[in-house]
């Protein structure tokens, strides 16, 4: 190992580790109090990072086993990416993979933060989009061409004031077409049904919505037929439904 | 491309909307970090869409660390440069730092030791980048704060090895040139005159953060202080009439005091020699 290589390791130990190594401190030497300083640069940047992405996550945690886990993170997972915006879907990951099924303990909706949190982030920075070559007005006899930079997260619970009460429910997340902001719909059981069908980029419209309502039980009548045009033209003012994709 | 002089501002998420509709006249350009952008929808996809149709822009990088010993990724590199082509930027800066060890990226400016190894290191890393970049590459002075075990040569002769090996421009943060002084104890006057100012082609102000114990940290959340106004007109005796970037990075105060803070860099660069 070179004198470099060691030394750069030396600083991203002091940097990372649970605590800062003396062998550490010992081999880069000077005042032990500048050290810490990059200790807490380093460490302030990214946990500010994970503060601003996973809010939700944080609060239904709790401050100290979220730290807990950030210290673990950067200790043995530490980012592997440039990009700091990236950070918080990996220190996303790294919690599930480490908790796994005690993640939902005490607190059984705290995997539906982290989800939720997870997918308000992608939808913020998603540079994902349809090419326009491949799209058409909308049709019901073609494909939906969804934004694919929104999101559908399915939870159970919901935060009610102080409380947090059972209310299963799917959240549509999409981007505010003109002010970039997430915003948030709330779909019934049938219209997330509907979407989920209509998402595959391949079943026109009318049989994706043929298929929902044979599986439910329910018939197309006249309110049927209301509330699903209610719903896509507000999915198209939304921005969400984007038209159609065109026949190959 | 279009041609960048004069005094130029960080394009940050809090500053674009008085950026694009109250800019002071004497603000010409705008500085982008492609990390900040690259791959990124909405917002930010906007908002440099809108600084572009109105200032030329110059990218200043977040990520390169110029010491770093993990050679990029070949596809980051490939993206980056499609970026630069993208908005035309005359050159691309980086820190003269690392930023990631053994794959881990620990997102701040780590300090190079002042050592020949370093130098090779940091001149290998140029020539990569420039190649891959089809851009001259120039380095910034970085603030540091403690030296990683023991140093072979002044930080002065460590810029001037790298340029001197090199084909880098150099970016002059005269800050971090102060705040390096003041914490170490030296010159910042004769750092600035020991650096070849010829390989100038940019300057960058900022605040700074001074602890309770007078240590300084380079934060760019803070006003410009008057010894670095001081700094930046002798900086420019040496340089000539270069582009000053002001950096502002957070507590960001009410526009009119950036503008101020803007027009009083500008009237200082109209006074250096072209
Ligand atoms: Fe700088």
């Amino acid at each position: 190992m070179s004198d470099l290589d060691g030394r750069q390791r030396a600083i991203a130990r002091v940097c990372l580790g649970e605590a800062p190594p003396a062998d550490g401190l010992a081999l880069l030497g000077g005042d032990p109090r500048r050290w810490q300083v990059y200790r807490d640069l380093v460490r302030t940047r990214l946990w500010r990072a994970l503060l601003e992405a996973l809010p939700r996550t944080c609060a239904a945690a709790g401050g100290e086993r979220f730290g807990g886990w950030f210290t673990r993170f950067l200790g043995e997972a530490p980012p592997r990416t440039r990009f700091v915006r990236e950070v918080a879907p990996a220190f996303g990951a790294w919690v599930r993979a480490a908790e796994g099924e005690a993640l939902s303990r005490p607190a059984p909706w705290l995997p539906e933060a982290l989800a939720l949190d997870l997918a308000e982030h992608h939808v913020a920075l998603s540079d994902a989009r349809l090419d326009p070559s491949e799209m058409a007005a909308f049709s019901m006899d073609l494909p939906a061409a969804l934004d694919p930079a929104h999101r559908r997260v399915r939870v159970r619970w919901a935060v009610e004031g102080e409380a947090v009460v059972e209310r299963p429910r799917t959240l549509l997340l999409h981007r505010h077409p003109t002010l970039g902001s997430v915003e948030t719909l709330e779909l019934s059981a049938l219209g997330a049904d509907l979407l989920d069908a209509m998402d595959d980029g391949a079943t026109p419209v009318t049989a994706a919505i043929g298929g929902v309502l044979s599986r439910s039980g329910l018939s197309a009548d006249g309110a049927f037929a209301e509330a699903f045009a209610g719903l896509l033209s507000d999915l198209m003012e939304r921005e969400v439904l984007l038209g159609s994709f065109a026949p190959i | 491309m279009a041609r960048v002089e004069g005094v130029g501002l960080g394009l940050r998420a809090p500053l674009v909307g008085d950026l694009m509709t109250r800019a002071p006249p004497s603000l010409r350009w705008v500085e982008v970090s492609p990390e900040n952008h690259m791959g990124r929808g909405g917002f930010f996809e906007r908002m440099l869409a809108d600084a572009r149709g109105r200032f030329p822009v110059v990218t200043h990088g977040l990520s390169l660390g110029l010491g770093d010993r993990v050679p990029p990724d070949p596809a980051f590199l490939r993206a980056l440069r499609a970026f630069l082509e993208s908005v035309g930027t005359p050159w691309h800066s980086d820190h003269l730092c690392f930023g990631a060890v053994d794959g881990a990226h620990l997102h701040d400016l780590l300090p190079m030791p002042f050592t020949r190894e370093s130098v090779r290191a940091v001149v290998d890393r140029v020539r990569l980048l420039e190649d891959a970049l089809s851009l001259p590459i120039a380095v910034e002075n970085i603030s540091w704060y403690a030296h990683p075990g023991d140093a072979e040569m002044s930080e002065a002769d460590f810029l001037g090895e790298v340029l001197s090996r090199s084909d880098a421009r150099l970016l002059l943060d005269v800050n971090n040139a102060f705040v390096n002084a003041r914490n170490h104890g030296t010159d910042a006057r004769d750092f600035l005159q020991r650096i070849p100012a010829d390989r100038v082609v940019q300057i960058h102000v900022a605040g700074h953060f001074t602890g309770a114990d007078g240590f300084r940290i380079d934060t760019h959340g803070e006003p410009v202080c008057a010894e670095v106004y001081e700094l930046l007109e002798f900086a420019l005796s040496r340089t000539g009439r270069v582009p000053v970037l002001l950096e502002r990075d957070g507590d960001f105060p009410p526009f009119d005091e950036l503008a101020a803070e803007v027009e009083r860099l500008d009237a200082i660069l109209q006074r250096a020699s072209p």
